[in-house]
């Protein structure tokens, strides 16, 4: 999983090539598929900074990003502009979380999601059988001139999504995520990016000046145990497949839990598995939204079965129903 | 195992739902993801979920029992009915419901049409704001995670 995100993006790139010459021709010669190849291939190779603003359930929320790329080293900043000051690092896929209201450093492996906001392709086999890709349009964001995608869901698995990619560079600059009706779930868009330029390793380090004496450091994911059933992703339904899967750490010792993470080349799912307790009860099950993200929840033989992802419930329940199937 | 939720989402043909049947009769890895597929599905709808011996019983039963050939799609029974006897009637039930169909095209039934909500609950509440942190570990939530995992892991 090393260099996973930049692998899998150069695969997206090989893949879709083969396809462009078959679609129709959009925006001055470039079909969709070229678009999300050129997309792709800026994500996994750009330097930016800028702001981004996310906005779901209601809530906006602004952070500064920095990613700088330098031959094999991947790294990204992210500072919250608003509220707490959390901050995240992550050089390649291991993420550290910086809690600085518990003084605490919280170190996971990355699994599910990409680098924000470009939560964009990283499958192209399974994107093509999920979302039918088309340019719907132009616009602007961040004073840039940017080249609108739709990527409309197959079935009601996923949610559909507009994509606005920068027109000189193919970056995405802002997302929107759609349920069936046609509103908008969730949406992030810079409010002011550079890219391309030069970024200086220190500008993707923690900021913190006082430094980071006494604060507590924990390690919370760890590799998979031996011996274990993955879920089969084929029974989430077309397209999906498991991204990988850690062992989530408790109290030191055993992990506590199994996160599993599905993808369909967009959209991603985890599910967390814990071990058997005496004091996990059957319950009804809960479930909560913000934007397009969903958690459903629920325990079944001593298990509590959590799925959380940018997909509508049905995929959720799936997700569980994949996880607990594993377990027999 | 692709087929086997499929066939509970109503999303198969009446042959492949047949046979699907049929393999779920037959393997028991089949038949282990069709029952937790109830087992959970029976949690999400809040039904009485079968215990677990009860489902081993019915197991052992229909390995010794030869599978029901299908009857004449006239004499088939409703599903209603079958589903009252237990798992041996659902698979029969199942065929009924697909005698209904018999000629008609497959239409899916969405999953989320089958059940009725579950108990409604903030994302920031802190077990779940947990584990949206995993999800998305780029996306810094305003909730602090707070449960003991957190806490006492150590490197």
């Amino acid at each position: 999983m090393g260099h996973l995100l930049p692998a899998i993006l150069f695969s997206l790139c090989a893949a879709v090539a083969p396809a462009i010459a078959a679609t129709a021709v959009a925006d001055g010669g470039a079909t969709p598929e070229a678009l999300l190849a050129r997309a792709a291939a800026a994500m996994a190779g750009s330097n930016w900074s800028g702001v981004y603003v996310h906005t779901a359930g209601g809530q906006s929320e602004s952070f500064r990003t920095t990613r700088r790329i330098d031959g094999a080293s991947d790294a990204e900043r992210v500072e919250a502009l608003e509220g707490v000051a959390r901050e995240i690092v992550r050089q390649g896929d291991e993420v550290h979380l910086f809690v600085p209201d518990r003084r605490e450093v919280r170190i996971e492996r990355r699994l599910a999601a990409p680098g924000f906001p470009l939560v964009l392709p990283i499958d192209p086999a399974a994107l093509a059988q999920s979302y039918r890709v088309s340019v719907v349009g132009a616009g602007r964001v961040a004073s840039r001139d940017a080249i609108i995608l739709k990527l409309q869901a197959v079935d009601a698995l996923r949610y559909s999504r507009e994509v606005w990619l920068d027109r000189e560079t193919a970056l995405p600059l802002k997302l929107r995520v759609i349920d069936a009706a046609g509103a908008t779930l969730e949406q992030v868009a810079f409010s002011e990016v550079r890219i391309g330029q030069r970024i200086a390793a220190a500008q993707v380090r923690p900021g913190r000046q006082a430094g980071y004496a006494g604060w507590e450091v924990q390690r919370l994911t760890a590799e998979l145990p031996g011996g274990l059933r993955a879920p089969d992703a084929a029974s989430l339904g077309p397209g999906f497949r498991l991204l990988g899967g850690l062992a989530r750490r408790a109290q030191g010792e055993a992990p506590s839990a199994i996160h599993w993470a599905f993808g369909d080349g967009l959209a991603s799912v985890s599910v967390f598995v814990e071990e058997p307790t005496a004091s996990a009860v059957a319950a009804a099950p809960v479930a909560a939204q913000r934007g397009a993200l969903g958690v459903l929840e629920l325990t079944v033989g001593g298990r509590r079965l959590t799925a959380v992802g940018e997909v509508p419930r049905a995929l959720l329940e799936r997700s569980l129903a994949a996880a607990g199937a594993a377990l027999r | 195992m692709k087929d086997v939720s499929s066939l509970m989402d109503g999303e198969l043909d009446a042959r492949k739902a047949r046979s699907t049947i049929q393999r779920v009769e037959d393997q028991d890895e089949l038949w282990d993801a069709w029952s937790t597929f109830h087992v959970i599905r029976d949690t999400l709808q809040g039904n009485p979920v079968v215990p677990g011996r009860f489902n081993q019983r019915l197991h052992e039963r229909l390995l010794r029992e030869p599978a029901p050939p299908p009857p004449p799609w006239w004499r088939r029974p409703r599903g209603a009915r079958g589903l009252r006897i237990g798992g041996v009637a659902v698979v029969i039930g199942v065929l009924a419901g697909l005698a209904l169909i018999w000629r008609m095209p497959p239409v899916p039934v969405p999953v989320t049409a089958l059940h009725p909500p579950a108990l409604e609950a903030g994302i920031d509440e802190p077990r779940l704001a947990e584990r949206v942190s995993a999800h998305r570990p780029m996306l810094p939530l305003d909730a602090a995670p707070r449960s003991s995992e957190a806490v006492e892991a150590r490197p």
